[in-house]
């Protein structure tokens, strides 16, 4: 009796083993088959492509044909992704953008735990080729002292050489906003600048606002500007039409509600029958700034800079700006004068240009212009920035740090960046 | 069931019919798995969501936050959290340190400094304890792993650059190191001597390929990997078979994640963090959302940019909030 009574027990809960072990193999077994997505959820550099269209794209609709869609293809449209750097979900507009977060929203992506991409914290990449862009984040004490832009902890009203009252002007309209990633990037890529540089700057573009321009129709319907692309996300809006920045469209003086259609792209204004009478327009022509990157996000990734450059970083640096080319005899400068280096001249000839690097500037047919570029880095430099910068080629001798208070984004330390040209001594020399 | 057991224990039935009974329910027991294999039911979700200790659509509730003490100057940029020894500790990426806490979110110190010798941080990532109390922090940047006592003094380097590249999350489990190797893209498994055991997943985007993992959680046989360069969470076993991918409900083409991070699994439960859309996703077993924590602000009960998450053995939810610079405990 007590036998049967184990041997019973037993079976059972060998049955029981049984039973868990078959649950166990079976859930093995389940798969959820192949993975599910839209092909683009990956963080690989989107291949340059001018037909297709990412649905997950962070690209706006009008932007939405024919751009070079290469960057952030990977936000999707159907999450709260947009959240991120936008207050609501239901309306999006400039005033909702939650500014204080954009940086790091940024810097989610873009501190090394995303090797697809560019850690502009340390300034490279997976690896451990060096950006252009320099670095964010580094030694900040000593001699190795770090120079950056401040990103997320001062106003635009702070850049040396711009208008510290921070109140808007006729070189800028951000001056009293937060300095952000995107006070130099738009995240959305509008007016297809080179590494998606702010077409609207500091308000460039804005300021620039064209009032009023006679429109050429090749055919009676479409009206096209050669000064395209035009800034979007003005809305067009009747009663809000005063404010000075946004789009209209106008026949015979007679602004137009209803019975056309514009392609922001190409500035080409579309009526659905032919108007009578002259057509004009108001708006924002995007600010371009414009270059190549070759063997993007490669061990040989190649940086050629071309146009605006200078205008560029004169649109916060406004006394350093090439619309006053200084030519060290006079005096100039916007907000304060001084006798400034000449720039944005052609440097083809003369010495080395050692670890400098100049801007192929076909629309003003300079192969090496002299810009701000040539002596600067865009978001910051310290000493192991300069140990490992790639075209320092001839000055492998500096192994110093920076002397001088700061090191002010150089591409080289001291006073390196000049003697390059004028080779009055060692690149190392202190001030 | 239990009338019947008591019955062939009380009566003493002839073996011959303990016998068929036996064969019967073998017969039975197979149905059912064939039935629940053919229409593709995991029978184990199957029975945990049927079991009592999961916890319905009940939300975790909110307990407090810790901002780090003020005279060492709060957090910056904080990365990830364990808890270990009764104790909380936070990798304070940006002041590259760790902060140490008590249960109730008391500072009780902090260890780590800049620099790339031993037991120095360039960026502290992943940390997690062991069953002695010994801390693990892996730093991205001096690509290591280095162990400290519970009080924060230096012990030895665990596993070193030859090792590692861009070492992340940590994760113990059965006396193995579970370590995201986020420009690998894989997971590498250790013993707690740094010899490694196994690695998990390659780089890539399709199936059972990662790209710049951030986080590993481990639950039973199951290994939890955000993937969070390519929206999605895979589940592995502890052999690294591919089980699953979570993150794409009803057949949905697109994730719910963007750019996951900290995973920490509770009472039937599956959490995510979604860091770029600051919320943190709660699952069931079959991956289908039960509700989210947080959403993008600086409330209480909001996330900014929610990075590593740890959930201890009472239920207890800590959530790396990192823009917010802080760290949100919830009880789930
Ligand atoms: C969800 C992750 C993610 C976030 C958040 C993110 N980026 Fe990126 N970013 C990427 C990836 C991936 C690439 C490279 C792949 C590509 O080209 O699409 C990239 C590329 C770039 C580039 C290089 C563009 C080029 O022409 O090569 C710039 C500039 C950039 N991002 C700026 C920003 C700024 C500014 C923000 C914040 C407003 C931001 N990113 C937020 C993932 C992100
Ligand atoms: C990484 C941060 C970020 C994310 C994510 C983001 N935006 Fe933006 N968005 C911005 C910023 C910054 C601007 C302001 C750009 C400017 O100054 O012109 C902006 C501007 C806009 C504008 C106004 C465009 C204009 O020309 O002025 C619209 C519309 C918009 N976003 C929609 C969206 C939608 C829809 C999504 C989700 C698919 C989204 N944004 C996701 C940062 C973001
Ligand atoms: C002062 C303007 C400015 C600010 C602020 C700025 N950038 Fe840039 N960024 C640039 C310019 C100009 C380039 C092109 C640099 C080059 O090619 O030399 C660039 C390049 C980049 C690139 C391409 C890789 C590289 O470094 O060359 C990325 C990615 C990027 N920026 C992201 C960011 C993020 C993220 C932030 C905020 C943390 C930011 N940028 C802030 C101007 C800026
Ligand atoms: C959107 C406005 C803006 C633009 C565009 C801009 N800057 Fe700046 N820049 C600033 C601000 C603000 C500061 C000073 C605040 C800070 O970073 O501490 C600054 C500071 C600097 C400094 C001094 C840094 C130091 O520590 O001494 C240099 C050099 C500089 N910028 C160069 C450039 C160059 C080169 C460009 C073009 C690539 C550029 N800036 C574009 C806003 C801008
Ligand atoms: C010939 C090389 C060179 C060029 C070209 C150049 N800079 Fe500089 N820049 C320097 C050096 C060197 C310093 C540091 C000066 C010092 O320490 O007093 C500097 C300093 C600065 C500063 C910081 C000044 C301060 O008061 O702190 C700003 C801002 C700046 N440059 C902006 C620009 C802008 C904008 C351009 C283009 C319009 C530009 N630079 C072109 C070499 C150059
Ligand atoms: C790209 C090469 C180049 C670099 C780099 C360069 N210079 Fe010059 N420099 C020139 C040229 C060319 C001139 C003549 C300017 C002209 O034609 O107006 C010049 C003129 C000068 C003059 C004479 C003033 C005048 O306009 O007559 C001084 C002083 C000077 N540079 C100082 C510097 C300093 C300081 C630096 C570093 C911040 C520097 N230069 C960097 C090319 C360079």
């Amino acid at each position: 009796m007590k036998l049967t009574r184990l041997s019973l027990i037993l079976t059972l809960s060998l049955a029981l083993v049984m039973a868990i072990s078959t649950a166990a193999f079976a859930a093995q077994a389940i798969d959820s088959g192949p993975v599910k997505g839209d092909g683009r959820s990956d963080y690989a550099a989107t291949p340059k492509n001018t037909t297709t269209t990412y649905p997950g794209g962070i690209y706006l609709e009008y932007d939405a044909n024919g751009v070079a869609k290469d960057i952030h293809s990977n936000y999707q449209r159907n999450t709260d992704a947009c959240a991120s750097c936008h207050a609501t979900h239901t309306a999006v507009g400039a005033s909702l953008l939650q500014w204080a977060n954009v940086t790091d929203t940024c810097n989610a992506c873009h501190d090394g735990t995303i090797t697809t991409t560019y850690d502009v914290v340390y300034g490279d990449f997976a690896n451990g080729t060096r950006t252009y862009g320099g670095l964010f984040g580094g030694t900040t004490e000593g001699p190795n002292s770090l120079s950056k832009h401040n990103v997320g902890e001062v106003n635009i009203a702070a850049a040396p050489g711009g208008n510290s009252a921070g109140k808007a002007d006729g070189f800028g309209s951000e001056w009293g906003k937060s300095f952000e990633c995107s006070s130099c990037h738009t995240p959305h890529g509008q007016g297809r600048n080179f590494r998606i540089l702010h077409p609207d700057v500091n308000g460039l573009a804005t300021i620039n606002r064209v009032k009023g321009e006679t429109l050429t129709s090749p055919d009676n319907l479409v009206f096209s500007s050669l000064k395209a692309p035009w800034l979007y996300g003005r809305p067009y809006n009747s009663s809000n039409f005063s404010d000075s920045t946004h789009t209209a469209v106008y026949v015979n003086g007679v602004k137009q509600l209803t019975g056309f259609s514009i392609d922001y792209k190409t500035g080409k204004v579309t009526f659905t029958s032919p108007p009578t009478g002259t057509v004009t327009a108001w708006y924002v022509p995007s600010f371009k700034v414009t270059g190549d990157v070759a063997n993007k996000l490669t061990a040989n990734e190649k940086v050629t800079y071309k146009e605006g450059f200078n205008e560029f970083c004169g649109a916060c640096h406004t006394d350093y700006a090439a619309l006053t080319r200084g030519d060290g005899k006079r005096l100039t400068g916007v907000y304060q004068e001084a006798y400034r280096h000449a720039f944005g001249f052609n440097y083809s000839s003369g010495p080395n240009k050692k670890g400098l690097v100049f801007s192929n500037n076909a629309a003003k047919s300079m192969t090496n212009e002299f810009t701000c570029m040539t002596c600067h880095v865009a978001h910051g430099a310290d000493q192991t920035w300069w140990t490992d910068w790639k075209t320092k080629s001839g000055w492998e001798g500096i192994v110093s740090g920076e002397n001088a208070g700061s090191s002010a984004l150089k591409r080289l330390p001291n006073m390196a960046t000049c003697e390059s040209c004028h080779e009055k001594g060692k690149g190392d020399y202190t001030y | 069931m239990a009338g019947i057991i008591m019955e062939i224990v009380q009566k003493g039935w002839p073996i011959s019919r303990i016998k068929k009974f036996i064969y019967l329910g073998f017969l039975l027991v197979a149905a059912i798995f064939t039935v629940l294999y053919i229409v593709k039911t995991n029978p184990i979700n199957y029975v945990s969501d049927k079991l009592p200790f999961t916890l319905g659509n009940e939300k975790p509730r909110f307990l407090f936050s810790i901002y780090g003490s003020g005279m060492n100057g709060g957090l910056s940029k904080p990365m990830d959290v364990t808890f270990v020894n009764d104790r909380i500790y936070i990798t304070d990426t940006g002041n590259k340190r760790v902060q140490i806490f008590d249960r109730s979110g008391n500072s009780v110190g902090l260890f780590g400094k800049a620099g790339n010798k031993a037991g120095e941080f360039k960026f502290p990532y992943g940390i997690t304890g062991d069953s002695e109390g010994l801390i693990y922090v892996s730093d991205m940047r001096n690509a290591n792993i280095s162990v400290f006592d519970r009080a924060g003094s230096f012990v030895k380097i665990l596993a070193d650059n030859k090792q590692l590249n861009k070492p992340g999350g940590l994760y113990i489990s059965e006396n193995r190191l579970y370590v995201s190797d986020i420009a690998e893209s894989k997971v590498k498994v250790f013993d707690l001597n740094g010899k490694k055991l196994l690695e998990i997943g390659k780089a890539g985007r399709g199936k059972e390929e990662l790209n710049s993992p951030n986080s590993v959680s481990v639950e039973g046989n199951r290994v939890y990997i955000s993937d969070s360069g390519n929206d999605r969470v895979q589940v592995f076993d502890t052999e690294g078979k591919y089980i699953n991918t979570l993150g794409f409900e009803n057949n949905s083409k697109t994730s719910m994640f963007v750019n996951p991070r900290g995973i920490g699994v509770s009472g039937g439960r599956v959490f995510v963090a979604s860091k770029v859309t600051s919320y943190v996703f709660a699952l069931d077993q079959n991956g289908q959302k039960i509700f989210t924590l947080g959403g993008m602000g600086q409330e209480d009960e909001n996330l900014a940019l929610p990075n590593g998450m740890f959930i201890d053995e009472e239920g207890r939810i800590y959530i790396v909030d990192s823009a917010n610079q802080r760290l949100v405990v919830y009880q789930n």
